[in-house]
């Protein structure tokens, strides 16, 4: 379990005893995506200067999509060029709408090939694809610092019980959340026990970051308690979680390594807020292919010091940084 | 696991296709106890000649004043009579005042353990709690374990403790209770470990048997689940009273998910809220509650009884239950108990 957790293709590394990490989530493209999804996303990467890049889901899919795995290889390759050509390791997660051009295990040939993307497929006996952990090690040495969580959030919870319907999952005094899925119980478990693996390991707990696309019940609570959560940023829409608590937040607040959990699937939310000691929030939306608002383009920016691991600095970076809002629409 | 899991004391069967068990809740014991609480525990037991009796926790009163081992036996001893008399296998599923006595789950565990007819287990693969356990009950010949209980301890008032970082108390878990997520109360459930020790359990018991084993959970606190059938009454089909809210956790460690997720699991039974005995079903799970036995804490006078369940042996997963009110089998209930 071990070596699997640990294994990646190209080692991750703070710079100067610094990590930046930037995600963008929703980009929605494909064949015929709209071609300033391309040069915001160039603009923002070098305006940040990440040192690593996630993709939150939902990369293609949703208006448009793929007919062909040669269109997906191209779309990313010009989506990742500026990645790529400054070696700037990305790794990536499957939202609900990656699915609709392919399945998400073949899919995910491809962004391997990519000779700076460190994805995982993950465990192949799991549920899903793309479970994995990232080890990112100090400006020197061995030592391991921080982690990233990457999570499978699957798409309709119809998928995982075609036996139920709707009506009988959502009531009408419900808990707020959707018929959206989310990492079910063989992944909340493997991060449970991966977890531990890790900490028998080390011999101490690696502060981490885990993102995935569907956020999680939890999120709930920062909306209706904003004050008390110190809610930074705006909800424009509905938090689309799932009905069902499949106990993720509760085994990351039990093992006390992951401290921030940041999703995508909502383009036009991009709070965070803080539950229990763990900060729960979204990164905007990136795709033009979608529903979209000209001020919530962007991505969120995670800022990690290697002295102070367990403190992660967060923030969004607007699209109407560096572009105005007509230039964007 | 999987050998820790199947032992028994006393191995559990049918008897000529039948098994029925009587679940007890909330007796709220103490060294004085009403003497009405063991009269009715008597006359019920009596009355139905259960093959099993399990309490689904809060057997102590927090005002207990049981501070010695032997105060725990002298009560135990009294209360579980009839029981060790005999021969009736029993169990706990310990509540949150199980442990709000002087005691820890941890030392009234053996205490428990060391009554002949107690089935309860010690556990080496959870991190948290005490009476986490099954109960695998075999068909009437013997050679095939047909239906399964699973015993979880779901903990007192929240406490995350964490051992490198500050703890997370109810404090910082509860929210006010318009915008909580599940009610907002500051009780706890049996934990992820926990949930995780059912979910392996229970893929391992499905492996070892060749197919999945019927069963049903039972514990103390509610689940944030239970609340659905309370909100939502013509949906869950809810029978039986509901005269109070559901003090449920407030974190949801996903034990409703897993176990609708491993389909073995037909109900899920828990008691801590003394005057609610109903029973919902929310995406094919039974959620049903189990009225309290107490009098010396609050308690309704026509609803103290228990929850029987019925099982056949030709379709074991669809038991009957329902609950017997002490009115109706006491006699002179109403009466002092001298």
């Amino acid at each position: 379990m071990i070596n699997e957790l640990l294994k990646t293709k190209k080692e991750l590394r703070f710079k100067n005893g610094k990590l930046k990490i930037a995600m963008f989530s929703d980009l929605h493209g494909c064949t015929n995506y709209d071609p300033k999804l391309k040069r915001n996303l160039d603009a923002a990467i070098e305006k940040i200067k990440p040192d690593i890049v996630l993709l939150g889901g939902d990369i293609i899919g949703g208006n448009d999509g793929c007919a062909t795995l040669d269109e997906l290889r191209t779309y990313l390759s010009e989506i990742t060029e500026v990645l790529e050509k400054n070696n700037i390791p990305w790794a990536h997660v499957y939202g609900n709408h990656d699915r609709e051009s392919f399945p998400n295990a073949v899919q995910q040939e491809i962004y391997e090939s990519f000779p700076n993307c460190v994805s995982k497929a993950g465990p192949e006996d799991l549920d899903g694809t793309g479970n994995y952990f990232l080890p990112v090690k100090a400006t020197e040495g061995d030592e391991v610092i921080f982690g990233i969580w990457g999570l499978d959030s699957h798409s309709g919870i119809g998928d995982r019980h075609p036996n139920l319907k709707q009506s009988e999952v959502i009531l009408p005094n419900n808990f707020g959340c959707t018929f959206y899925d989310h990492a079910g119980p063989d992944q909340v478990t493997w991060y449970y026990d991966s977890s531990k693996a890790l900490e028998s390991h080390f011999g101490r707990k690696i502060p981490s970051l885990m993102y995935f696309h569907i956020p999680i019940p939890e999120y709930l609570l920062i909306t209706r308690n904003p004050e008390r959560t110190g809610m930074v940023g705006e909800q424009r829409e509905t938090v689309a979680c799932c009905e069902f608590n499949y106990g993720l937040f509760s085994a990351a607040l039990l093992r006390a390594d992951v401290k921030a959990i940041f999703c995508g699937h909502e383009h036009i939310n991009d709070f965070c807020g803080e539950y229990c000691g763990i900060k729960l929030g979204y990164d905007g939306g990136m795709g033009y292919n979608t529903y979209w608002n000209a001020d919530m383009l962007g991505g969120r920016v995670f800022e990690i010091d290697e002295k102070d691991p367990w403190n992660i600095n967060t923030y969004m970076f607007k699209m109407t940084e560096i572009f105005s809002e007509s230039e964007l629409k | 696991m999987l050998k820790e899991n199947l032992e028994l004391k006393k191995e559990l069967r049918f008897k000529d296709g039948k098994f029925k068990i009587a679940m007890f809740s909330d007796l709220h014991g103490c060294k004085e106890s009403d003497k009405r609480l063991k009269r009715d525990l008597d006359a019920m037991i009596e009355y139905l000649k259960p093959d099993l009796v399990l309490f689904s926790g809060d057997m102590f009163h927090t005002r207990a004043n049981l501070k010695t081992e032997e105060d725990v036996r002298t009560f135990l001893t009294y209360i579980t009579e009839i029981l060790e008399t005999n021969n009736i296998p029993w169990a706990d599923a310990f509540g949150n005042h199980e442990s709000e006595g002087a005691f820890e789950n941890e030392r009234l565990l053996p205490i428990f353990m060391s009554y002949p007819n107690c089935l309860m287990k010690k556990n080496s693969d959870t991190e948290r709690g005490h009476s986490n356990y099954m109960i695998p009950i075999k068909n009437t010949a013997g050679d095939k374990i047909i239906f399964n209980i699973w015993a979880l301890d779901s903990g007192g008032t929240i406490d995350i403790c964490d051992f490198a970082h500050p703890n997370y108390t109810e404090s910082d878990v509860r929210m006010p209770r318009p915008t909580a997520l599940y009610g907002g109360e500051g009780y706890d459930n049996p934990k992820y470990d926990q949930v995780s020790w059912y979910y392996k359990s229970s893929k391992e018991l499905e492996a070892y048997c060749g197919e999945k084993v019927p069963s049903f959970m039972f514990f103390h606190i509610p689940l944030p689940e239970h609340r659905l059938v309370k909100f939502n009454q013509a949906e869950t089909n809810m029978q039986g009273e509901c005269r109070e809210g559901i003090a449920c956790c407030e974190l949801n460690y996903g034990l409703f998910a897993t176990a609708l997720q491993r389909g073995d699991v037909k109900g899920i039974f828990v008691g801590h809220d003394h005057v609610n005995n109903f029973l919902g079903t929310y995406c094919g799970i039974q959620l049903a509650f189990n009225s309290a036995l107490a009098y010396d804490e609050y308690n309704a006078d026509d609803m103290r009884g228990c929850r029987v369940f019925e099982l056949d042996e030709s379709d074991p997963g669809n038991y009957k239950t329902y609950c017997v009110q002490a009115q109706d089998i006491v006699p002179d209930y109403r009466g002092k108990g001298e």
